[in-house]
């Protein structure tokens, strides 16, 4: 069930899509909600951010705060059993884009790490050593959890040009690196591209058939030539598309088995599919597996979660990712 | 056929216990799924009834048995007739001054465990002044009795509906296939439906229903008891709005006139 809190006027209103009488009641005020999205930038890595669009609520939920008030803090949690156990998934802030006299309409934002990196930084450190220097107190003020990062780091040689947001500049040295990273409460938690952030084996009664939910598996356009600075790697796939990246690196090896890897990635099989709200939420980065016998030929798949999105309207949840397919 | 309207007769309402985020003025919204708690399994929830009220309801309350006692408040009763001023035991006739008033309550036992949906209408005598209705409500040891709506008014009596009364349901649940073939389901909330046709005099119930209640309170909801002559089951109870419109009425007869009804259950 998703549990939502509202600030309206300094005080916390407890809401719902479906009245909830749990320790305190959440009223069905949601009218309906839009999908919670979060997921990396690239094939390959890069920052996983939450985008929502927003909700619906009730005009009755603002009776006695008329007009329904421009912006409130919103936090949005999930849980299958108790408030206790509700797991918070999104704090941020709904700012009103519309109402009439049906409905409030909100939009929802994320908060944003508002660090601005200074003109001709200079890293020449591992790059968990770089992420380190920048969650500092002075700079991003943040823990960072590496456990999932590899070992050994990757090293960065790279000076900045221009002022630009610490996190814009942190996705796209990670994503060079196929590496990923979440912000959950105080804590940046950087992975591996090829790191399992946990694992789950689904059965076929644990999805959703294709009937019902875009469960697809497909193919990115493929990678033809990545290129970084003066260096490239190439695929197998020479009618595919040019990616193009900055180069954190300065030595010809180091870029090229940067880009090797970015080809790997954006040339992955991928798979989306669909779960019921049952059990615990997936992680970014978590490895699932399933075995699909509606296919022609019993099929194995398995993905790790780089896009995860929150359908509560359609009780389902859509995660995406890249892996390997084979027959079973 | 009885419809509870008008059903603001409880200008206060009271519960001997209430849990601290479910209070019992909860009741008077017409959420149903607003719900007062108890903390036990043992309760009473006192009504101030205006004078006049003949009927209380309760919907989606998990209790098994319910008395209603009915009762003039305790209290001093002001003596609007002869004799003295002053404090008087009041074993002649009436006099001037304040009389303690020890009228009989009058209860009536209604056991509603062998309904499952929760809900209770119960007529009783009313009084020329104010006066409280008592609900004492009991349930399964270890269950937390809670009720969400509670309405005490006049229910205004209509003839019962002509047979056929379909019946039936709206779901809100979600069902999806699976992968396997079977189904994923998560219940929700299923309300019930129900419509139906009344053959009444024009003049006065036609027109008392259409502009006395229907014009006057739009979509609902209220609280029906459909069949009323020689039906007392709690089948036909249901706090209910009209479903998609409002009642269709036809002038089929001289004097009479046809009202066509559809509800659904306010959930």
């Amino acid at each position: 069930m998703l549990l939502v809190q509202k600030t309206i006027n300094a005080v916390v209103n407890k809401i719902s899509t479906e009245t909830q009488h749990l320790a305190a009641p959440y009223y069905n005020h949601i009218f309906n909600m839009d999908s919670l999205n979060q997921g990396i930038p690239k094939a390959y890595g890069g920052y996983f951010r939450a985008d929502m669009g927003g909700y619906s609520l009730s005009p009755a939920l603002f009776a006695d705060d008329w007009p329904p008030p421009v912006s409130c803090a919103v936090s949005m949690a999930y849980s299958a059993t108790t408030e206790a156990a509700a797991v918070n998934f999104l704090t941020g802030t709904a700012h009103r884009s519309q109402f009439n006299r049906e409905s409030i309409d909100y939009a929802i934002y994320s908060p944003q790490n508002s660090y601005v990196l200074p003109d001709s930084t200079a890293f020449d450190d591992t790059l968990v050593n770089a992420l380190t220097w920048m969650v500092n107190a002075a700079r991003m003020d943040l823990t960072l959890d590496s456990t999932l990062a590899r070992n050994p780091s990757p090293t960065v040689d790279y000076t900045t040009s221009g002022e630009q947001l610490g996190i814009d500049f942190l996705s796209d040295l990670t994503a060079f690196f196929s590496h990923m990273f979440y912000i959950s409460g105080s804590t940046l938690y950087l992975l591996d591209m090829a790191a399992d952030n946990g694992s789950r084996t689904l059965a076929e009664n644990d999805y959703f058939a294709p009937v019902e939910s875009p469960v697809d598996y497909f193919n990115n356009v493929p990678c033809a030539i990545a290129k970084a600075g003066e260096y490239s790697q190439q695929s197998a796939h020479l009618y595919g598309d040019e990616i193009a990246e900055t180069a954190f690196e300065t030595e010809q090896a180091k870029i090229e088995a940067a880009l090797a890897l970015i080809i790997t990635y954006q040339n992955k099989d991928r798979a989306r599919l669909a779960i019921p709200f049952i059990g615990d939420l997936p992680s970014p980065g978590e490895k699932i597996s399933w075995t699909d016998t509606s296919q022609v030929v019993s099929t194995d798949m398995w993905i790790r979660a780089r896009i995860i999105q929150y359908d509560f309207d359609n009780d389902q949840i859509i995660i995406e990712g890249e892996g390997a397919v084979s027959e079973t | 056929m009885k419809v509870l309207y008008p059903n603001s007769y409880a200008t206060t309402i009271e519960a001997s216990e209430a849990d601290a985020s479910y209070p019992i003025t909860n009741v008077q919204d017409s959420n149903t799924q607003k719900i007062w708690k108890a903390t036990s399994a043992d309760v009473v929830v006192s009504l101030m009834c205006t004078a006049g009220a003949t009927a209380v309801v309760v919907f989606n309350t998990n209790a098994t048995a319910i008395s209603v006692v009915t009762r003039q408040s305790l209290g001093l009763d002001p003596q609007a007739d002869n004799a003295s001023w002053g404090l008087d035991t009041q074993l002649a006739d009436a006099s001037w001054g304040l009389q303690p008033t020890l009228q009989t309550a009058i209860s009536a036992d209604y056991d509603i465990s062998a309904s499952t949906i929760g809900q209770l209408w119960a007529d009783f005598a009313t009084y020329t002044e104010s006066f409280v209705v008592d609900l004492v409500m009991t349930a399964a040891a270890g269950t937390v009795i809670q009720a969400g709506i509670i309405q005490a008014g006049i229910p205004k009596e209509y003839k019962d509906p002509q047979y056929v009364i379909p019946e039936g349901f709206k779901d809100y649940s979600i069902k999806k296939e699976l992968n396997s073939g079977g189904f994923y389901v998560r219940k929700r909330s299923v309300a019930r439906r129900l419509s139906f046709r009344l053959l009444e005099d024009r003049d006065v119930d036609f027109y008392e229903f259409m502009y006395d209640v229907v014009q006057v309170v739009g979509p609902g909801p209220l609280a029906w008891r459909i069949v009323s002559k020689n039906n007392t089951d709690w089948e036909w109870i249901i706090f209910a709005l009209f479903d998609d419109e409002l009642p269709q009425g036809s002038h089929d007869h001289k004097k009479y006139s046809y009202i066509d009804i559809a509800l659904i259950e306010a959930i």
